[in-house]
């Protein structure tokens, strides 16, 4: 009897699920695709650069989102391989664990051509002696030197001052913002604010009405900010807001002399821990603020609980349309310039442009390889290549119109996700992505006019509200000392006790006590790790 | 013990063996057994190669061990990962919450799978009770993330429904992630969750087992049902029970290390950081193989005295050991 | 075996007995189905729950509105999980895996439970420790990886087979159930003159049905739910098992919402609830097969699983 029902009531999900099935996907982009391959296959040798006896090159890597994964399901391998005759095989893994993989692959002895050290981390790889500096070889990679550019060289550099990694290069603006619900303040008779004071007044006009209308006038949260999950990159806009130049994990920051060193030594700091535990206590700050990750963020941005925050400008779209939809017809998140401090201090960090990719591994070095890699990766930057990234093919996805590429309607209607599945701006592989590929995808074939008001405030948070407000700031640098005590002294450390201060649990002076007792364990040794390494890296980058 | 004693027949056998010790050689017996040996081959090929020789990489423990470069090329540093772990100021506190942890779970979480299967065992529907014994197996398909997922959705001042009920009944909804002393019961009631029916299976089967006669050997004594239990069923779980617990004394310093890691946060980090989430993070993460393996080794040393201790105090007791 | 048939025979006895029950009897009983049903309850809030999220509209998962069933419908997550092309293949594998998987184990248990149960050999005790021991001190995941990579297993399904194959837990269980078992029977059959390869296969392998059939459903599962080993030992996709490509469908799926790389597409609302859905759904077809395979192992519980001391 029992056996009877279980298997109904298997075959009756495996058939309601099937019906499901019916939906078809968009064949006209699949059409696109297989033109694109075909195209890629026909595609005659280069006239910049052409292997004449092959190359093949090998490699590991992290895939996410959604690319392609096959190599001959992608137009823009088929056509690196029909250009120039180099062959390139990515062994694709998945980014979950993705340390553990790199480590099974390294304890294995033999390692692929390039390697993408991932969560790994590049340090890392260079301490195990499994990559090679590329310092010597800039005067062959002129193209990805230009592309980097002689402000952003230090972002290049790793923690030794070294240069390692081929990177990936995203021009695109700035890409978080301060938001707020423009429905709220309207509710509320009040302006976007511009003053610290003003700001107070409206995280307080939040706790104290039920602007939600769920008949609850305490569930809603004045001021949520993400934190990461290992309790770094908290309150980053408040610590901007007071004036400190935070990195993202809002750890380290640069002080007004060009000293890099922790937040906690800043000058200000005392004042802005004994402003944020002064929001706490007045319940302006959210309660859940050691637990809010970026997904509990988004939660409850489209659950309707959040006044003001700061996260993805994208987040101000996507929430405005799930809190429309839901029910809440006026709902509207308006990206804003950025909180403005008790001091008139108002920043914010730019987006990190360069990052790490590739690296070339000892293996490759040793068969003599590392030249040729890197011509092709020189060549992905050439105008040629960076066309084939960020357009894909003539004819097919994009159409020159006075000189200038435009994508195919096609390719940008369902603005991001068509033109990656097609394999274009094939992040895990890397490349130059250009401001202008970009904003074709964002507008999806519009004009700012045209763009809902959803839309329009996603382009404000990217490209136009924050503008006047950036500061540049390195990665947090992964000195020896500072992977050695990352997390016995800074993740279980001090971000506890921080937390604790900004909860209540403990006095902002025995905060900078217990600190002391850190600093004395191993923390000064980080500090003085990163202020000369960044002192270094600065230098570097001036030559 | 004499009741469990009985219910396995032929405990006390073994006679033909006494007897062929002392009247055949030492040969003989080797000879006689040559179909053991030839069984017991492939097992031990087995353990070796599968279980002992990855074992040989635990010596990393004494070596600043850098992967790609293996023993050879990794400088061997003695006893400085051992030093390094024992210096930590904090590493009694991790112990502490470590075994209260498992203590709370010892007491908890190891006898409910039995009570579990004694309320199965005494359900008259014998429908009824297979359907609850399936559907408290299927928690144990649920992966810990999307666990700790339902856990802090379910617990969320905020969107929680915890939070709705407290305020449907006039109360201020708790942020109980966030305050220390809740770690423990959090992840007490999740792991009953997850593993009683599961855990619930050894106990079922063998309650399954006992001879029908002794209940009603016992209800011609005037046993109720409560007696029976007390008299019958019980005596029949103690030694399943015992080299249960003797198996699980060895995990008192291990913890279902992927539920702490991600139940962990800032303010509850006092209660809530445990000895393997602190090896991960500072070994680990840092991608330093020679103190991870130290602080594992540890460990695991550790885990053996308990259960060498464990069975030799069951021995003296109850005279039920494992080995 | 015998014990099967008298247990069955204990609960028509214990439930024919209906009217010689006491009073407090009859509360107790009634107090046991009460809590019962609320422990079915608890049980099972999560995972209709889960269901209900796999299935519901995105926005009523959007708003954590649901809870005992679907809140409107939309199986968006089933759509993605069953357009994926490895699914099939994936479900092959893990198949194979699990079912050639758990013969190589019942037999390898067999194998060396049996000397320990019904031999008294030189060395048995060091043979019992042998096995024991690796309980508590395991090697780790990167030496098990260089192991299976120096026998030449490295991206094929028997090293996951074979990592599986024999665990100390599993040899005390089925050495337990051995021992159980009346050892005249050894006994005689030595007599007659079989080996004992011939009694194992022949007369205690037949009569130990119910432990093998538990220890078998352990197997099965824990094949089908392993994830971080197949995770180390494929690289070929081909390989891959189910869980690997359902754990890629739900990356995929959230990487959609929580994107680092800026933006993503217009239909953002539907996009923000997938992650959510699919892991859901994830859970859900990944337990079909078990939740089909329980009734059929369940009724070799009533035979009596039992763990016992080893014998001198």
């Amino acid at each position: 009897m029992k056996k009877v029902l279980a298997i109904i009531l298997a075959l009756t999900m495996l058939l309601g699920v099937s019906a499901a099935m019916a939906e078809e996907v968009s064949t006209e982009v699949a059409e696109l695709n297989t033109a694109m391959i075909e195209a890629a296959k026909a595609l005659e040798p280069s006239e910049n650069l052409y292997f004449e006896n092959g190359l093949e090159i090998s490699g590991m890597g992290v895939h996410f989102n959604n690319y392609p994964t096959e190599f001959d399901g992608c137009y823009y391998f088929l056509a690196i391989q029909a250009l120039t005759n180099a062959t390139v095989t990515i062994d694709w893994r998945v980014q979950d664990n993705y340390a553990t993989q790199m480590s099974t692959a390294l304890a294995s002895g033999t390692l692929p051509d390039i390697i993408n050290a991932g969560d790994y981390g590049v340090m890392n790889m260079v301490n195990e002696g499994a990559v090679v500096a590329l310092d010597e070889y800039l005067d062959l990679i002129p193209n990805i030197v230009a592309a980097v550019g002689e402000d952003r060289m230090a972002d290049w550099r790793q923690a030794d001052g070294h240069i390692y990694t081929i990177p990936t290069i995203v021009n695109v603006p700035g890409s978080q913002s301060v938001m707020v619900r423009q429905d709220w303040l309207d509710a509320l008779g009040m302006d976007v604010p511009t003053t610290w004071d003003e700001w107070v007044e409206l995280w307080r006009a939040i706790r104290d009405n039920d602007l939600n209308g769920n008949g609850d006038p305490n569930d809603e949260i004045p001021l949520a900010l993400e934190q990461g999950s290992t309790g770094e990159r908290s309150m980053a806009s408040l610590l901007n807001a007071f004036g400190i130049r935070a990195s993202s994990d809002c750890q380290f920051c640069v002080l007004d002399d060009g000293t890099y060193t922790m937040v906690y030594e800043h000058p200000r700091y005392r004042e802005f821990l004994e402003a944020v535990q002064g929001l706490f206590a007045e319940g302006l700050i959210d309660p859940e603020f050691a637990t809010r990750t970026q997904a509990e963020l988004f939660t409850a941005m489209d659950s309707n609980l959040v006044g003001t925050t700061m996260t993805w400008a994208e987040r101000a779209r996507i929430s405005t349309n799930t809190n429309r939809e839901a029910g809440d017809e006026d709902a509207l998140w308006t990206c804003v310039a950025p909180i403005v401090g008790p001091h008139g201090d108002q920043m914010t960090q730019e987006r990190a442009a360069v990052s790490s990719v590739w690296c070339i591994s000892a293996d490759a070095a040793a068969a003599g390889k590392v030249e040729d890699i890197l011509r092709l990766f020189n060549w992905c930057y050439s105008e040629e290549g960076k066309m084939l990234y960020n357009y894909g093919l003539e004819g097919l996805s994009y159409d020159m119109v006075d000189g200038a590429p435009v994508l195919k309607p096609l390719v940008v209607a369902n603005g991001f996700v068509d033109y990656r599945s097609l394999g274009m701006e094939f992040e895990p592989f890397g490349g130059e992505w250009e401001t202008d590929a970009f904003m074709q995808c964002l507008f999806a074939g519009m004009t700012l006019e045209d763009l809902d008001d959803a839309s329009a405030s996603f382009y404000n948070g990217l490209a136009v509200v924050n503008n006047d407000y950036f500061y540049a700031m390195p990665q947090t640098l992964d000195t020896d000392e500072y992977v050695e005590y990352h997390a016995e002294l800074i993740t279980t450390g001090v971000c506890v006790l921080r937390d604790q201060t900004i909860a209540g649990q403990m006095t902002v002076d025995e905060f900078f006590t217990q600190y002391e007792g850190l600093k004395a364990q191993g923390l000064q040794e980080v500090i003085d790790a990163g202020t000369a390494a960044y002192a270094v890296l600065s230098g570097a980058s001036a030559e | 013990m004499s009741v469990a004693k009985n219910l396995q027949p032929g405990t006390k056998s073994d006679s033909f063996f006494a007897s062929a010790r002392t009247r055949k050689l030492v040969w003989l017996r080797l000879y006689r057994n040559r179909y053991i040996y030839l069984m017991i081959l492939p097992v031990i090929v087995y353990f070796i190669l599968l279980k002992y020789v990855p074992m040989w990489f635990l010596r990393s423990a004494f070596y600043d061990y850098k992967l790609r470069l293996g023993f050879e090329g990794s400088e061997f540093v003695g006893w400085k990962w051992f030093e390094r772990l024992f210096n930590n100021p904090n590493l009694l506190t991790y112990i502490g919450n470590t075994l209260e942890l498992n203590i709370a779970a010892l007491v908890i979480l190891f006898p409910m799978p039995v009570i579990f299967a004694l309320m199965l065992n005494e359900m008259r529907n014998v429908r009824f009770m297979k359907t609850v014994q399936t559907i408290s197996y299927l928690p144990h398909f649920v992966s810990t993330v999307v666990v700790v997922s339902m856990i802090t959705t379910i617990l969320s001042p905020s969107i929680g429904s915890l939070a709705k009920l407290t305020k449907l009944m006039g109360g201020t909804p708790v942020n109980y992630l966030s305050i220390p002393e809740y770690f423990v019961p959090i992840n007490v009631i999740s792991g009953l969750w997850q593993g009683v029916g599961w855990n619930a299976v050894i106990y079922v089967s063998t309650l399954a087992g006992i001879d029908s006669v002794l209940y009603e050997a016992a209800k011609i004594d005037g046993a109720g049902r409560w007696q029976q239990i007390l008299h019958v069923s019980l005596p029949g779980l103690a030694q399943t029970f015992v080299l249960m617990l003797i198996m699980q004394v060895g995990q008192l310093l291990n913890v279902n290390f992927e539920k702490v890691y991600l139940l962990q946060n800032t303010l509850n980090l006092s209660a809530s950081e445990m000895l393997p989430t602190f090896v991960y993070k500072t070994g680990m993460e840092s991608h330093n193989y020679g103190y991870a393996t130290a602080a594992g080794l540890f460990n695991s040393v550790i885990s053996v005295l308990l259960v060498l201790i464990a069975n030799t105090v069951s021995n003296r007791v109850s005279k039920i050991s494992l080995f | 075996m015998a014990q099967t048939g008298t247990a069955s025979v204990r609960r028509q006895k214990r439930s024919g007995d209906y009217i010689r029950r006491t009073r407090g009897e009859r509360i107790a009983d009634v107090i046991l189905n009460i809590v019962m049903v609320l422990l079915l309850c608890f049980f099972l809030y999560p995972l209709l729950n889960m269901i209900s999220i796999s299935l519901s509209d995105e926005f009523a998962v959007l708003r954590a509105d649901v809870t005992f069933y679907p809140i409107g419908f939309n199986p968006q997550a089933y759509e993605l999980i069953l357009q994926s092309e490895d699914l099939w293949r994936s479900i092959f594998n893990s198949t194979f895996v699990a079912v050639v998987g758990c013969v190589c184990s019942l037999v390898g248990l067999s194998l060396a439970a049996y000397p320990l149960a019904f031999a008294n050999f030189y060395g048995k005790k060091l043979y019992n420790v042998l096995i024991l021991f690796t309980m508590w001190f395991q090697g780790g995941i990167i030496p098990l990886f260089l192991t299976m990579q120096s026998l030449g297993l490295y991206n094929s399904l028997w090293s996951l087979i074979l990592n599986l194959m024999l665990s100390a837990y599993n040899v005390v269980i089925v050495r337990s159930y051995f021992s159980g078992l009346p050892i005249s029977i050894v006994e005689s059959a030595r007599i007659d003159g079989a080996n004992d390869f011939r009694i194992l296969f022949r007369l205690i392998i037949p009569l130990s049905k119910p432990v093998l059939a538990t220890v078998a459903l352990w197997i099965i599962v824990g094949h089908w739910n392993d994830y971080l080993n197949p995770l180390m030992f494929l690289a070929d996709r081909e390989k891959y098992t189910l869980q690997l490509i359902l754990k890629e469908l739900v990356l995929n799926a959230e990487s959609s919402i929580h994107n680092i790389s800026v933006a993503q597409s217009g239909s953002t609302a539907g996009a923000a609830a997938l992650g959510q859905q699919t892991r859901n759904a994830v859970l859900v077809v990944a337990m079909i097969p078990m939740v089909i395979l329980y009734p059929f192992v369940q009724r070799y519980f009533v035979g009596g699983v039992t763990l016992g001391a080893v014998k001198e």
